[in-house]
Order: structure tokens, then C-alpha cells, then sequence
């Protein structure tokens, strides 16, 4: 039965492929074309915004760097499917090296650049966990007297987030006392699993909140061409049953059939301007490598929190001495992560972690504000985490040590599938010296300069690392963990990158207005997280497909300005 | 005093050294055979680490093969002591090699129940969630800061 299940699963796939193949191959044409809004980059927040405009008529255009993966090549249906992770299919560009990266000089930071870059972006890999911000996210300064207001209010995105979750489908519950009310979740909750109720229950004794996830996976398919989670566990890995909300998945079809144009293997190395200073499209190199371009009314620049700061720098025109849409100064700029440390408990009874989502289930956001009688501003959630195979296992992939010698396969067999991780995932202050520059050396494989990361941890993140980790050591005591380890502050954790291009209201304090768009380039966007103003504590993707659709809105109300 | 003859590891030593990193037991197989030296150098080779693990390895003494085991987990020691990073590297390739194993994957589902295969594309069956769970939750009144 379950046999059947599964090769009908296949079978269903591979027709989906053979569509997808046909469509590949329309897309990879390659000659200088015409468009009312190009978008630079296929990701969460430029495939939002693509469907969104080409949905509403607007002839559509997007670049993309990478091209479609495979979705039943995947490493997590191989068995050396825990090594290949770490390679080939390592979230760090710089170890992957694949032709469609660029590479990150990281090397003066302490939280590494992390990313993946497809039809479908970084969504390929993330964990799909889709949290909200908070009302209060918006206005930090005005409530807490750190970071930037934004020029839009939670209640403003509401709408957008709300068509997000429609488009992608959520698997979650509403009904959170941590958050603004919310409508029905398209999809019931991911299972929980035993170490999270567990830790779960412990809360419930500590009078902590914790809550199940928002996730962008189907505990049963939402729509055509996608199917139900099997529970497997790395989502991080991709996903060949079709149930995780990559772009390629969600929005790519649907925009495709709305007619956009997708052109894939397409780097774009400029993002070009007219005497007057306002965009007119952009050039890239082909999958011939020869230089091409696309014009264009519009220009929305959607390649992440790194690579647009790096793609606007590198537009350096009369115009724009200091690259496009950097009156400011502020463009790379204020770079935030959300730096996060990793508490585990081993217990006992066998929690069965393989089983789920490994970095999904429930979180905490029992210390999400600020509270003056700490030594930090603002705060952080908790999400908790299941365990790893047998391979991260035994290298301590949580931060429990396993020797090697004599004691250690009953070391392993004590610690394996007996943990249970707590995240805490802190919301980082924006400062401006923590920046993306143009490294002086560093190049991609096409001769572009790549971008360089500068970050130091704040004594706020600190602190707040700190409190997070005695908290859920407490969390772990109380559900009777027999040993805490922890990791202070994770390295390989720059998956959420934002700021770089911020909005606000004022053009010398920021680089785009309310709507997403360049104060000094009208006809620019930028959709990703470079346009977050404060980072939260929650992951970011949700919340930059809303700005994306919002922001494809506002091109559609003024379409007849430019 | 350092063996000088190992520019491609001795395949003794490799079993040796193999042996005292993951002996075996406790329902798993020892790492001795020449499949597990041979994994771990080609998992090494996949990093570019082939020279380093040769370099460390000619570190040991000569006699290292014939020491008793408690002897040869010391000298290892030493030599982790000295070379901390080349020999996690090392550990790294020799638990890729183990783990990947058929034989160890099949140990570890025979004593965990954890499933011999790769995650897809079956999954795993979990017991769907019950609402019952966040009862006390609910209870909470609402918390968020209104803005
Ligand atoms: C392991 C991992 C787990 C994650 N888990 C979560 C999670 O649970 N929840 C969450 O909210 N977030 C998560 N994230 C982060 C999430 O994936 C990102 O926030 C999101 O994908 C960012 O969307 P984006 O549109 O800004 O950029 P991306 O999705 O990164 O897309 C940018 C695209 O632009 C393309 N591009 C860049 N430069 C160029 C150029 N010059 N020319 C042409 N194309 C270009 C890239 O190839 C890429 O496809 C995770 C990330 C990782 C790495």
C-alpha cells in the first residue's frame, strides 16, 4: 500500500518534470528582450512579485543566475545523503562552489553567508518555517528606543501575508496568544513528534508559551503538483515529493503560466540607467556567456540580502557615483542576521527526532519583547529542533559530544535519536558598520567582483544569546534532560540576510520608501530582505514575499505613472 | 620513533587505526576491515585531504600495528594532542566512511529501529497532531504588544 503510494507519487513527478523540461527549454532562448518589469533574481521574493505582476498583465521578464533542480536528483532519496549535505549541497556557497554561486569573503564575520541560488533560490533549501513579524517589529524605535521604524505597519503587510499563505499553503494552527489573530491555516499542523511534547509539556508547567509552527509544508497537498510531507526530516535537502514551499513549487508555475518569461543561467552584472539617472533594465551574461540585456520599464532587484546590495553597487553610472539608489550611503549598509545559539538536551527515552521536520516543529515567544529589567533590548524566539542522522550524530552536529574509541558506540547509541534542540534566535539591532562591500580580489566565475560581509556581534546580541541560553537550559531540566549542551553562537547561521537596502521614510536614513521603491531611482524595487528596517526574531521569508507582493501592487496601481 | 614508509597509508596501519577510533561493539561492527580504511581515504580524497591524513598517520610510531590496544588508543591521543585539526579532520572522514557503511546502517536499525534506507522516498508514519496539546495554551491570554 504505501509501496504504491509512493511509486504513484513518482510517476505524477516525472509528468510534472516533462512539463517542467518543456518549459526549461522555452526559457533558456537567449537574445536582448523587452519587458514592462524585469525582476532580478527567482527566489521567494522575486518569484512572488513576478506572479503577482505577470498575473495582473504586465508583460514580465525575470534573470535568473541559476537554473531548475531536479527535485527527484536529490541527495536526501541517496544514501550518503548526510555527506552530500555537506558538500555539494551545503547551504555555504563557498564550500558548494557550484557555477550558479558566487562566492562571499565571510572570513570577517563570525556568522557565515549562507544561500542557494536556483529557480526557486534559497527556498530550495530553507526549513520553510513561516512566522510573521510583530506588530512591534515595525516600530522599535518608537517603542524601544533601537533600530529604524518602518513606513508600513504590520496591519498594512496583513493583507499581503494573508495572500502569501493562500498562494503557498501554511500547515500551522491560529489561535496564538503570542500574535495578532489570524485566519484559518490552509493545511492542519505538522505532527509534533515526542520531543516536542515533551519539551512542550514542560512549558506548559513553566506557564512559557510555545505554540506549533506556521510552515510553508503540506501535512496534506494544497493544489495541484504538490503532494503531502512524508515526514522525512531534512528539508534543508529539498524535497522531492513536492510538499515544501520552494518557489519553484509555489509561485514558478503559476507565473509561468501567467505568461512570464523566465530566463535561467542568466548572471546579471549591472543594473543599467538612462542620462536622467532611472533604470532601463539590466545586462547579464548568458549561458554562453555572452553579455545580453533586457529592457525594461521597471526594474525589481529580488537577490537576497547579499546579492542585491552587491548588484547596486556594482550599477556605478555618472549618476550614481556611489552605485544605483545609494544616495544614501546606505546601500549594503546595516546588515542584520539574526545570530542564534543551540541548547540540547539528551534524555533518556528515544524521541524518535529522525521523524519530521528537523528544524520544525514548535517554537517559543515566551521572550519576544523587551523587558527593561534585562541587560538587552527586544528579544528572541525559541524553535526547536529535532536530532540528525547517523553521520551529524556522531559529529556532534547539536553540540553533543560523541568520542571516538572505545566508549563510542555506546555513546552514540545514548545520544542518537535521545536529543531534543531548542534555537534561539535572536533579533539583531541594525549598525551600520556591518555591512556588504565589493570585495577588492574575490570574483565569480563570470570575472564580477563578489561581495565581501563585515559583521560583528553586538554586546546586545550577546546578552541576549546569554539569556536565551539559560532559559532553555531550563526548559530542558524541567523536561527532565539528563545532560545540557550548548553551542554559544552558531557559525554556519547567516540564512536570514537583511537590511542592506532598508526602507524608511527619510531618503538620507534609508533607500527605499513605503512601497519598496528606490528614493532616488522611482522606477527601481527592491523585494527581498535587504528592505527589512529591523530584523525581528522570527525568520524573515514570510514576511518578504508580503513586502514582494505588496510592493508588485504598488507597481500595478501606478502603472500609468512611469 | 615516527614510521617513515607511509606515503600511501599501510594498509595495516589503516586497519588499526580504523579499529581503535570505532572498535565495534555494543551491536556494531569494528571498523578494522579494509572496506572502512578504504572508504575513509576516498572520503578524504573528496576534500582534498589525502596528504594530510598520510602526513598524520606516519606520525604514529612504527610499532603502532603490533601495540596493544590501550597503547595504541595513547599513542593516537599524542597525536591528536599535537595535530588537533588534521586529526578531527580525520575523525570526520573515518565516521563518513563508518556511517555509511551497509553493514553498521543495517547494526543501527537492528538495535534503534532507525530505518536502513535514505529519508525519501518513503518518510516516516507519525501520529498526526492532536489539539488536544495546546490546551493550556489556549487558555493564555493573548500576549502580543499592541502597537
Ligand atoms: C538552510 C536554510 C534554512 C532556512 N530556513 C528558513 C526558514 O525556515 N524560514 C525562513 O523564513 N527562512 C529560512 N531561510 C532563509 C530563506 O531561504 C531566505 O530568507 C529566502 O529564500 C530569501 O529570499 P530572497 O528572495 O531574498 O532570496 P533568495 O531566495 O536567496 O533568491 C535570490 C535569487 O537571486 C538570484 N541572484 C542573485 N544575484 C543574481 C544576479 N546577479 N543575477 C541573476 N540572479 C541572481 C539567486 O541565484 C537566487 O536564486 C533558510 C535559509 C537556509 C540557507
Amino acid at each position: 500500500m504505501k509501496r504504491r503510494t509512493v511509486l504513484g507519487a513518482a510517476a505524477g513527478l516525472a509528468a510534472t518534470h516533462l512539463k517542467y523540461g518543456r518549459l526549461i527549454r522555452e526559457a533558456a532562448a537567449s537574445e536582448d528582450v523587452e519587458a514592462d518589469v524585469l525582476v532580478i533574481g527567482a527566489g521567494a521574493s522575486g518569484a512572488a512579485s513576478a506572479w503577482r505582476l505577470a498575473s495582473q498583465g504586465f508583460k514580465v521578464v525575470c534573470l535568473e543566475q541559476g537554473d531548475w533542480l531536479d527535485h527527484l536528483e536529490i541527495p536526501s532519496t541517496k544514501d550518503d545523503w548526510e555527506l552530500v549535505r555537506q558538500r555539494e549541497w551545503n547551504p555555504s556557497p563557498n564550500v558548494r562552489g557550484l557555477p550558479a554561486d558566487y562566492p562571499v569573503n565571510d572570513s570577517d564575520s563570525p556568522i557565515k553567508a549562507l544561500m542557494y541560488n536556483a529557480v526557486g533560490g534559497t527556498t530550495l533549501m530553507w526549513s520553510c518555517h513561516a512566522p510573521r513579524f510583530h506588530p512591534s517589529d515595525f516600530k522599535t524605535n518608537s517603542l524601544d528606543g533601537v533600530g529604524a521604524n518602518w513606513p508600513l505597519s504590520y496591519w498594512d503587510l496583513e493583507p499581503y501575508y494573508d495572500l502569501n499563505d493562500k498562494m503557498c499553503g501554511i500547515s500551522g494552527l491560529s489561535g496564538d496568544p503570542s500574535n495578532p489573530p489570524r485566519s484559518a491555516r490552509q493545511r492542519a499542523p505538522m505532527p509534533i513528534g515526542k520531543g516536542a511534547a515533551r519539551l512542550a509539556s514542560a512549558m506548559d508547567d513553566m506557564g512559557w508559551h510555545w505554540w506549533p509552527n506556521d510552515v510553508q509544508a503540506l501535512s496534506s497537498a494544497y493544489g495541484e503538483e504538490t503532494g503531502d510531507c512524508n515526514n522525512c526530516g531534512p528539508c534543508e535537502v529539498a524535497c522531492p515529493v513536492r510538499a515544501k514551499g520552494s518557489t519553484d513549487v509555489t509561485y514558478w508555475p503559476k507565473a509561468l503560466d501567467a505568461g512570464i518569461r523566465l530566463i535561467t543561467k542568466a548572471r546579471v552584472f549591472e543594473i543599467e540607467t538612462d542620462a536622467n539617472g532611472n533604470a532601463v533594465g539590466a545586462a547579464y551574461y548568458d549561458r554562453n556567456k555572452v553579455a545580453r540585456r533586457v529592457r525594461a520599464k521597471r526594474v525589481i532587484v529580488a537577490a537576497n540580502g547579499i546579492g542585491t546590495p552587491r548588484l547596486l553597487q556594482l550599477s556605478v553610472s555618472k549618476k550614481h557615483p556611489n552605485g544605483l539608489a545609494n544616495g544614501s550611503g546606505l546601500v549594503g549598509r546595516n546588515l542584520m542576521l539574526h545570530p542564534i545559539a543551540l541548547v540540547t538536551g539528551l534524555f533518556d527515552e528515544d524521541l524518535e527526532g529522525y521523524k519530521g521536520i528537523t528544524a520544525n516543529c514548535i517554537t517559543s515567544q515566551e521572550f519576544y519583547e523587551t523587558d527593561d529589567s534585562r541587560d538587552y533590548k527586544r528579544g528572541y524566539m525559541v524553535q526547536f529542533l529535532r536530532s540528525f542522522g547517523p553521520v551529524l550524530t556522531s559529529l556532534a552536529g547539536y553540540g553533543v559530544p560523541v568520542p571516538w574509541g572505545e566508549k563510542h558506540h555506546s555513546r552514540f547509541l545514548d545520544v542518537f535519536n535521545h536529543t531534543a534542540s531548542a534555537g534561539i534566535v535572536c533579533e539583531d539591532i541594525a549598525d551600520p558598520d556591518n555591512r556588504i562591500t565589493l570585495d577588492s580580489d574575490l570574483t565569480d566565475g563570470d570575472g564580477i567582483p563578489a561581495p565581501k560581509m563585515t559583521y560583528t556581534l553586538s554586546e546586545n546580541s550577546k546578552n541576549m544569546l546569554a539569556h536565551g541560553i539559560e532559559s532553555c537550559t531550563k526548559i530542558m531540566e524541567n523536561a527532565g534532560a539528563k545532560e545540557v549542551h550548548n553551542i554559544e553562537l552558531v557559525e554556519q547561521a547567516g540564512w536570514h540576510l537583511m537590511g542592506t537596502a532598508r526602507v524608511g521614510d527619510d531618503p538620507e536614513q534609508s533607500v527605499l520608501n513605503k512601497w519598496n521603491q528606490a528614493h532616488d531611482v522611482p522606477n527601481l524595487y527592491v523585494v527581498d530582505g535587504s528592505a527589512f528596517a529591523t530584523a525581528a526574531a522570527v525568520n524573515p521569508t514570510n514576511t518578504l514575499q508580503a513586502l514582494a507582493l505588496r510592493a508588485a501592487d504598488h507597481i500595478a496601481q501606478t502603472r500609468g505613472e512611469l | 620513533m615516527p614510521s617513515s614508509n607511509v606515503d600511501t597509508p599501510n594498509t595495516d596501519i589503516l586497519a588499526a587505526v580504523m579499529n581503535a577510533i570505532l572498535p565495534g561493539g555494543d551491536g556494531f561492527p569494528s571498523a578494522r576491515p579494509q572496506r572502512f580504511g578504504s572508504a575513509m581515504m576516498a572520503d578524504a580524497a573528496k576534500d582534498n585531504d589525502t596528504e594530510m591524513v598520510r602526513d598524520l598517520l606516519s606520525k604514529l610510531p612504527e610499532t603502532f600495528v603490533a601495540l596493544e590496544p590501550g597503547d595504541q588508543v595513547a599513542a593516537l591521543q599524542t597525536l591528536e594532542a599535537s595535530e588537533t585539526v588534521a586529526f578531527s579532520k580525520m575523525i570526520r572522514h573515518a565516521y563518513h566512511a563508518y556511517y555509511t557503511d551497509s553493514d553498521v546502517r543495517s547494526a543501527i536499525e537492528e538495535i534503534t529501529g532507525y530505518p536502513a534506507r535514505p529519508p525519501h522516498f518513503e518518510g516516516y508514519e507519525m501520529e498526526p497532531f492532536d489539539a488536544k496539546v495546546v490546551a493550556v495554551q489556549r487558555q493564555r491570554e493573548p500576549f502580543w504588544r499592541k502597537v
